[in-house]
């Protein structure tokens, strides 16, 4: 279980989280929502332990903050929103970097298959594209924490910072459906999300943040809402009901 | 039919390549060492040593003297310096994620310069129980804690918040050395003549003088270097996605730069308190070998210990036989090589998003 506890941040002396409170369960996705510069890479970035804060926040029960990188790099896999590279890794290079819990050369191309770049094990990371170098990263990521379950038992965890930012609508949907079936598996799955449709359709909660405060969270139905919207983007925005799919979609800018 | 006993290499899986690489690194510097013995202005060629040694008779005292006392020591020393050189360059790199990243550059050289100097000048000023039990090895610990230094307030000065910026890195670098260059111009102001004589042959930088003192009193920094930073090539590698990508990768971010910029003060200060100002080694033969085999840190650092020595070692024979019997410092002749090979990088990556 994650366990966020009253957590206070700053960035730059300026404090940019203030008493955020939120739990995740294994076998769920909680997609973190936001305007722009409403603290939600930076409440991650506090999770995934590269910012300090106040207040407690437990992985497994395990204090972030003072808990040791190889202790974390077991349990927990984190896809940052970008990475820059300088030196010229293969694809399979970089995502054999992430096999910290063991599985080999199989693992990696396991990983790779699942984010559809099989063909690109042999390719220089600089030479893809925007979106092939961020699913190479995410296959890496996925290659680290690839069982749902560690071995004793305890939940694995994904931190995904905006995993579907630079993918064209197809690939959007091939890398919400994957964090899906990781959470479906038994792990957890914590994503950074800008696309609202998408946290409708692919999570079990949404916490919504605005200026640095959990505005709501809960089920995307009970959090989605016009007034929660209009509140938090400034804008009025109506929420359509897709009742076919049983899916809540398409908040929708009103012309006004 | 021959069975071909090897799986099919996988796409993307350079480490046959670069485990071929080393073993034909090991076989270059056997070559370019014995080359080197045979080699010098004093004549003896290989074959005549290798014919009084089997013939039974062994050598002549003069030629014992040749081989034992000047072109062993030479080589010996060329090939630590070289590796220190190219492995501080690679750990360096590796550290600041960038492949212009050198001791030299970052005026990491010019610090233990300084600290040389230091000792040079000064050293007659430690009372006589400490100066004693340091002996001969005071200027190459001053030189190690002038790179040590120089290369910590470098990384303060560049990093901040956890990142460490790149062109603030260069700039300072420039600047660090400007002022050990300036410290070091006043203590040549205030150095006697028979200092003077000895920073001038150390400045030119140069293996002349090469000898087993010499190499007792560097070798207890470099091999420690070339030996155990291998230990480090994860973490580097893990390093080459960022600091926090490192750490969710289960690194300890902050014991592997500390180890690194130690690595980096060891072998580069001892390099340079040795054999002086020599250039351009440390990023030539990362790069080279990056070109050939990738970055991945397990094979790039025991490589670059293997074809630095060599390199330098090649260098040198370069330097004592083009002008000979006199002999052109080395610096010079690595120069030459290497300023076109660091210029034609900044070529080729001017055309890479994100420059530097």
């Amino acid at each position: 279980m994650l366990q966020a506890q009253d957590i206070t941040a700053k960035l730059a002396r300026r404090e940019v989280l203030h008493g955020i409170t939120l739990t995740a369960q294994p076998g769920t996705l909680t997609a973190i929502v936001g305007p722009n510069g409403s603290g939600k890479t930076t409440f991650l970035r506090a999770l995934t332990g590269d910012l300090p804060y106040t207040g407690s926040a437990r992985l497994n029960g395990t204090e972030i903050a003072t808990a040791q990188p190889p202790d974390l790099a077991a349990i927990r896999g984190v896809l940052s929103q970008s990475t820059f590279l300088t030196f010229p890794f293969t694809v399979l290079e970089i995502v054999r970097l992430g096999l910290t819990n063991g599985g080999g050369d199989a693992r990696a191309l396991q990983a790779l298959a699942e984010v559809g770049l099989s063909g690109h094990a042999g390719r220089v990371v600089q030479e893809l594209s925007g979106g092939e170098q961020a699913r190479v990263h995410l296959a890496r990521v996925l290659a680290q924490v690839w069982e749902p379950i560690a071995p004793n038992g305890d939940p694995r965890w994904l931190f995904l910072d905006e995993p579907v930012a630079a993918l064209d609508i197809g690939q959007q949907l091939t890398v919400m459906r994957l964090a899906r079936r990781y959470a479906n598996a038994g792990g957890g799955v914590v994503a950074v999300m800008h696309d609202l449709n998408l946290s409708a359709m692919f999570a079990d909660q949404v916490a919504l943040l605005l200026d640095g405060k959990l505005l709501a969270h809960g089920t995307p139905s009970e959090v989605l809402t016009d007034g929660h919207l209009a509140c938090a983007y400034g804008c009025p925005l109506r929420v359509n009901a897709a009742p076919a799919h049983g899916t809540w979609l398409v908040p929708q800018a009103i012309a006004s | 039919m021959v069975a071909l006993s090897a799986a099919p290499p996988l796409a993307g899986d350079r480490s046959a390549r670069a485990a071929l690489t080393f073993r034909l690194l090991i076989v270059l510097a056997l070559a370019v060492g014995l080359l080197s013995l045979g080699t010098g202005a004093a004549g003896l060629p290989l074959f005549q040593i290798a014919g009084d040694l089997f013939s039974g008779e062994g050598l002549s005292a003069r030629d014992r003297v040749i081989l034992m006392d000047i072109r062993l020591p030479r080589l010996a020393m060329g090939m630590a310096i070289g590796a220190a050189l190219a492995v501080s360059g690679a750990l360096m790199q590796g550290l600041f994620r960038n492949p212009l990243a050198d001791p030299g550059i970052v005026g990491v050289g010019a610090g233990a310069g300084l600290g040389a100097v230091l000792a040079i000048v000064l050293g007659g000023l430690l009372p006589a129980g400490i100066a004693a039990v340091i002996g001969a090895q005071l200027v190459p610990i001053a030189a190690f804690f002038g790179g040590w230094v120089s290369t910590i307030l470098l990384y303060r000065i560049a990093t901040r918040g956890g990142q460490t910026s790149v062109p603030t890195m260069l700039l300072a670098g420039i600047a660090l050395g400007a002022m050990a260059g300036a410290l070091t111009g006043v203590l040549i102001y205030m150095a006697d003549d028979t200092q003077l004589r000895n920073l001038t042959f150390w400045g030119m930088g140069s293996l002349a003088g090469a000898s087993w003192a010499k190499l007792a009193v560097g070798l207890p920094l470099i091999l420690p270097v070339l030996l155990l930073s291998p230990l480090l090539a994860r973490g580097l590698n893990a390093l080459a996605l960022g600091e926090a990508q490192a750490g969710h990768l289960g690194i300890r971010v902050q014991v592997v730069k500390r180890l690194a910029i130690l690595g980096v003060a060891a072998a580069a200060g001892a390099a340079v308190a040795i054999a002086g100002g020599i250039g351009f080694i440390g990023i030539v033969v990362p790069h080279l070998l990056r070109l050939a085999t990738g970055p991945d840190h397990r094979w790039l650092l025991p490589n670059a210990a293997l074809l630095g020595g060599s390199l330098l070692v090649g260098a040198d024979m370069i330097a004592r036989t083009i002008v000979s019997p006199a002999e052109l410092p080395i610096g010079i002749v690595t120069a030459t090589i290497g300023s076109p090979v660091f210029l034609w990088i900044l070529l080729q990556r001017r055309g890479l998003a994100g420059g530097m």
